[in-house]
């Protein structure tokens, strides 16, 4: 076999070999991209992803992580990064509000149960946890409660602390909470 | 995420974590740890990829064939999408899954022709199909479990 003849057959081997990693590679990727996902998504079309969606008439906003279209809904998904893997109220609220958008600005149908993928801070695993969302009374007297604390209106004299102290670790204001309501150290 | 007069779903999940913190940040505006940043920085990083993976997703979903019998004889339902999720998570994973799958890529266009036409024969292979579709969810409701545990991101 002459020198070119060798080299041929080598640069064809090489392109072999890197067409068969690549295959390799997309399907693993394809693969890992819906592990950690609930049985109910996998498989289902994407609907929206990473998409802002507003309601006028209620004055809200809120960006989608990832909507599926499953059985002629809309089932959200939304992302988040966490030490434990736990949903928490903030996630059904911020879920809630996205239901309301999506449906104001899509008019389709958005189911009212929705999923919270917990991205593990320290390895990186992925737990899925279903959460129930508020209805839209619920929401909007949200809104209403949120415009109250901002404008310091006497309605909203007593502000809810955190749940627990372990929350008020890392918050920027600790020290202010403390001198002003005497707790929270 | 605002920055009009819309509300956004972020700044009304604050109140589900603390109410205080929307007085003080309303008051002496926000203020942030380098803990928070930090978390911030991991969040945003975090959301790119899954942004990337929601893209992959669609591209693929698009690129899937549909599973034409159980499509024909079920319809578009939740079993029709299980038995193609089984297909995707579990027999494409192996060489002899890719061969059934291939294989029945090419057999089944003739089955559905025949099966169009006959929808007593439709009637009599749908309830295997549906047998099929809750064992396939066992099989993917497992391997879910498993990759709560594992996967990484």
């Amino acid at each position: 076999m002459s020198a070119d003849t060798s080299l041929l057959v080598l640069v064809l081997v090489g392109l072999l070999y890197g067409l068969w990693r690549w295959r390799r590679r997309s399907r693993m990727l394809e693969g890992r991209d819906e592990q950690g996902l609930p049985v109910e998504l996998r498989g289902a079309s994407i609907a929206f992803a990473e998409k802002t969606f507003r309601s006028r008439r209620h004055g809200l906003v809120a960006r989608v992580d990832r909507a599926y279209r499953v059985g002629g809904m809309v089932q959200l998904v939304e992302l988040k990064t966490r030490q434990t893997s736990a949903a928490s109220l903030s996630d059904v609220i911020e879920l809630s509000v996205q239901r309301i958008v999506l449906r104001d600005q899509t008019g389709e149908e958005v189911s009212d149960t929705a999923w919270v993928m917990v991205q593990l801070a320290r390895d990186g695993s992925r737990a899925t946890h279903q959460v129930k969302l508020l209805d839209e009374a619920s929401v909007l007297a949200l809104a209403q409660r949120y415009r109250e604390l901002k404008r310091r209106s006497p309605l909203a004299r007593k502000p809810r602390p955190a749940s627990r102290l372990a929350m008020c670790r890392d918050c920027g204001h600790l020290a202010r909470c403390h001198t002003r309501y005497g707790d929270r150290m | 995420m605002g920055g009009d007069d819309y509300l956004s779903a972020s700044q009304l999940a604050q109140l589900g974590y603390c109410e205080r913190q929307v007085v003080f940040d309303a008051e002496f505006g926000r203020r942030t740890t380098e803990p928070q940043r930090k978390a911030q920085a991991r969040g945003l990083r975090a959301h790119a990829e899954f942004f990337e993976e929601s893209q992959r997703l669609a591209v693929a979903s698009a690129r899937k064939g549909r599973c034409m019998v159980a499509t024909l004889v079920l319809g578009e339902c939740n079993e029709t999408r299980t038995l193609r999720a089984f297909r995707d998570q579990v027999l494409r994973r192996s060489v002899a899954g890719r061969w059934m799958v291939r294989l029945y890529y090419r057999r089944s266009p003739g089955w559905c022709a025949w099966l169009a036409r006959r929808p007593r024969a439709q009637r009599i292979i749908r309830p295997f199909l549906l047998a099929a579709a809750s064992l396939a969810y066992a099989a993917l409701a497992r391997s879910s479990n498993d990759g709560s545990e594992q996967s990484k991101a």
